[in-house]
């Protein structure tokens, strides 16, 4: 009796312990529901489709590119926040500031997020720091500075060795370097090159990004507080920080652009059928762009583009759905400078979204990460061009029949 | 010993297992897999006795056998495997709950009444298929998961009205409901493609009604026969109606006999018109439909005063099944079982082990299913 008792509270107990997973033998032991893909490049999906340029310049990126080919440079420019006449001395019960009586040398601090590799040979790239007159600012151009980018005017040379991928960079240079330093408030400005024999790049993180990314740090003498003499440093902070670079050829009136600094970005609007969108299940939706010419930048160098849902459809005001759709980087794509064939973009996310949400317009932001980085920009064909016009290829499986009584 | 037998009878009816019927390699077609409504007395003998049991649904009139108030619950655990058409399935087991009734005679009248439930068709199953689909070009290898969990329930109450000691009739309307969740999934092994998923919750209306009777035409041989007529399983997908498939007329009868004191001897046979449900289902794409007929047949030896107390019972039992893609499927059951009273014949304790096997359409699926129940009359 005992036994008969534990024996079903045994089994009641681990009843929830089930296997019925098996394979199906389909059609002949399955229910009438059928799973089928279709694939189909929708004609005409895309329509008033448009460019809007200026949603990040340089001086607000993320990252300055410094940059050197055969057609064209790119240069950062530093310019600090201003040193003090004296340094705080001391410690523990208390500071005093004493005067600074001779500037010994500057080291300055540079973080690099990503460069171009050759390991083809021996020599290592170099980015030679130039002085630069301490009110450069937003409007600074390229022409504006090109005095200064030159032999007379260099204070250093950072060497940039393959071992060194992402790390941080510093280069010392001595406190003459800078004759008009008393004069210029004690601000310092610096631009950087690239020199090397072969076209290349280095991307420099900004303040944008990192408050701390770039610094600049003094060693100094001090006249101590019993008369001795002593050395101590003090570290300022970016003040400002962009950089210049040529303007690129002007785009054909009808392309679509994505990328460049300032910052382009394209808005595709897409016309899908419902039946499609609403009533199936898309497993994967493409978005096909013809490039109009070679994707603009520095050989090497690629762009990033990213594809995302849309909020609202202001045209360039729009907003972007930031989460959860195309967050992840799911529609990122890298398409190396000089690219001249076709560019497909996933936006399988976003065209899912519209599903589920009647409210989203159906448009697709196209933008380049991060935005106004790097000088490369990327040109499609559009809606408007006689050929090439961008396309959806969709694949998708149809509402699914799922057994309903028989 | 009082609390024990609450208490089991607490686990019981609040156990976790899924109120559904035993699932089957052939629950994907047609309706479902069919349930049984009989309980675990009816089962151990093969079903042979289930058309004079009381703790049985197949005839009302078997309701008139109470004699006082009568609580059962059970549960039944089922491992099987099957191959067909080349795939093999082993190691499948679930527990459900394939039987609860309540039943009580109306003190100082001729009337009995039962509240019955059981699973009228199981809807639970969980198929997965691999493949490899080609698109844009490439072939992409592709993983379909088809699923559904619930059942269709039938719950039956019952009025037995019993004329003398030799004859009593029944009649009990069924209300035929229950839901299940259903849907299929596809999944892509490339990371490029994502998964294709719908669920869909299922709803389920219907409306029956059966009469019976059970005569003793002497002390050793009693008849029985029971008609029962369902109308329409109504299925509603997500509050839209999908389905609507027309249910089957049922026609059983039994025969019991008692040669020697302690052996009872009973034999039961139904059929059911499942044909007619043949065009409903073609319009949705569903599996053939055929008209089946039943027979069981089995003995309980003890149990009884001036016996054995322990009873054993065995059973025998071949049914057709009714839901195939090609020829009609079949299985065969062999049953055997016992009971145990306790606490002054108040509670029962009862269990029955089938040894199932099922044959047909392409598929063959052997199956232990091990049943045990408490009746409580307190």
């Amino acid at each position: 009796m005992r036994c008969a008792t534990a024996l079903v509270i045994a089994l009641t107990t681990t009843a929830c312990n089930e296997n019925v997973v098996s394979p199906a033998v389909c059609p002949e032991f399955c229910p009438p529901a059928t799973l089928e893909v279709f694939d189909s490049i929708v004609p005409a999906s895309v329509e008033r489709d448009s460019a809007f340029r200026g949603y990040v310049v340089a001086h607000v990126s993320k990252q300055a590119q410094v940059a050197a080919d055969d057609t064209v440079e790119s240069n950062p420019i530093f310019r600090f926040q201003a040193f003090e006449d004296s340094i705080q001395l001391g410690g523990g019960f208390g500071t005093v500031a004493r005067p600074v009586l001779e500037t010994d040398s500057f080291r300055l601090r540079l973080t690099l997020s990503r460069r171009s590799l050759d390991t083809a040979g021996t020599e290592v790239p170099e980015l030679p720091v130039y002085r630069l007159p301490a009110d450069i600012d937003s409007s600074t151009t390229q022409a504006d500075l090109e005095p200064y980018f030159q032999d007379s005017t260099e204070v250093t040379a950072i060497p940039l060795p393959d071992s060194v991928t992402r790390d941080t960079l510093s280069g010392v240079f001595p406190g003459d370097a800078f004759p008009t330093f008393r004069e210029d408030s004690n601000v310092v400005a610096l631009g950087l090159g690239y020199r090397f024999s072969r076209p290349g790049y280095a991307d420099i993180i900004t303040s944008d990004s990192m408050r701390l990314a770039t610094i600049l740090i003094r060693f100094a003498k001090v006249d101590s507080i019993d008369g001795n003499i002593v050395e101590r440093s003090d570290t300022v902070m970016v003040d400002f920080d962009s950089y210049v670079h040529p303007p690129l050829p002007a785009p054909d009136p009808n392309s679509l652009n994505i990328g460049g600094a300032p910052a382009a970005r394209t808005l595709i609007r897409v016309n899908l059928p419902g039946s499609i969108v609403d009533s199936s299940s898309v497993v994967r939706a493409t978005l096909i762009l013809v490039p109009t010419e070679p994707v603009l930048g520095i050989t090497g160098d690629s762009v990033i583009i990213l594809a995302e849902a849309l909020a609202y459809d202001l045209g360039a005001k729009s907003s972007i759905v930031v989460s959860p759709l195309d967050s992840a980087g799911q529609g990122a794509l890298g398409t190396p400078v000089g690219w001249t064939d076709t560019v497909r973009v996933e936006v399988t996310h976003i065209v899912r979204a519209w599903k589920s949400s009647a409210t989203l317009p159906h448009t697709i932001s196209l933008r380049v990460l991060p935005e106004a980085g790097s000088i490369a920009e990327a040109r499609f064909n559009s809606s408007r061009s006689p050929v090439g016009q961008p396309v959806i290829e969709i694949s998708y499986v149809p509402p699914i029949v799922v057994q309903g009584g028989g | 010993m009082r609390k024990v037998h609450v208490l089991l009878l607490a686990l019981i009816l609040t156990a976790p297992v899924v109120a559904e019927a035993q699932s089957s390699v052939y629950s994907p077609l047609g309706i479902g897999f069919l349930g049984r409504p009989i309980g675990t007395r009816s089962r151990a003998t093969g079903g042979g006795l289930s058309s004079f049991d009381g703790r049985s649904a197949l005839n009302p009139a078997a309701t008139g056998g109470f004699r006082s108030l009568s609580i059962t619950g059970s549960i039944g655990t089922q491992l099987r495997s099957y191959s067909a058409l080349g795939a093999t399935a082993d190691g499948l087991r679930e527990t459900r709950a394939p039987f609860g009734q309540f039943g009580a005679w109306i003190r100082g009248t001729p009337l009995s009444v039962s509240l019955t439930y059981y699973p009228y068709a199981d809807r639970t199953y969980n198929l997965i298929a691999i493949d490899t689909v080609d698109i844009r070009g490439d072939s992409v290898q592709t993983a379909d998961r088809i699923f559904s969990d619930g059942t269709v329930a039938d719950i039956a109450g019952a009025l037995a009205y019993t004329i003398s000691s030799r004859l009593s009739l029944g009649g009990a309307i069924h209300l035929i409901t229950g839901s299940a969740r259903a849907g299929a999934r596809r999944d892509f092994a490339h990371t490029g493609y994502l998964s294709a998923a719908e669920q869909v919750n299922l709803g389920f209306n219907g409306l029956g009604f059966s009469v019976g009777f059970m005569a003793a035409l002497m002390r050793q041989i009693t008849i029985s026969a029971a008609f029962r007529n369902d109308n329409r399983l109504e299925t509603i997908a997500d509050s839209v109606a999908f389905s609507s498939i027309q249910l089957p007329m049922t026609f059983s009868g039994g025969l019991l006999l008692r040669p020697l004191p302690g052996l009872v001897w009973g034999t039961t046979v139904i059929r059911q018109t499942w044909s007619d449900a043949a065009q409903d289902l073609e319009q949705i794409g569903g599996a053939n439909a055929y008209d089946t007929w039943e027979m069981a047949s089995g003995f309980e030896l003890g149990g009884v005063p001036g016996s054995t107390r322990i009873p054993l019972r065995l059973g025998f039992r071949y049914a057709q099944l009714p839901f195939s893609s090609s020829d009609q499927p079949h299985e065969i059951d062999i049953s055997a079982g016992s009971a145990i009273d306790f606490a002054g014949d108040r509670a029962v304790l009862e269990f029955s082990v089938e040894r199932i096997f099922r044959k047909g359409g392409g598929a063959d699926e052997n199956a232990w299913y091990l049943t045990f129940s408490v009746t409580l009359r307190p």
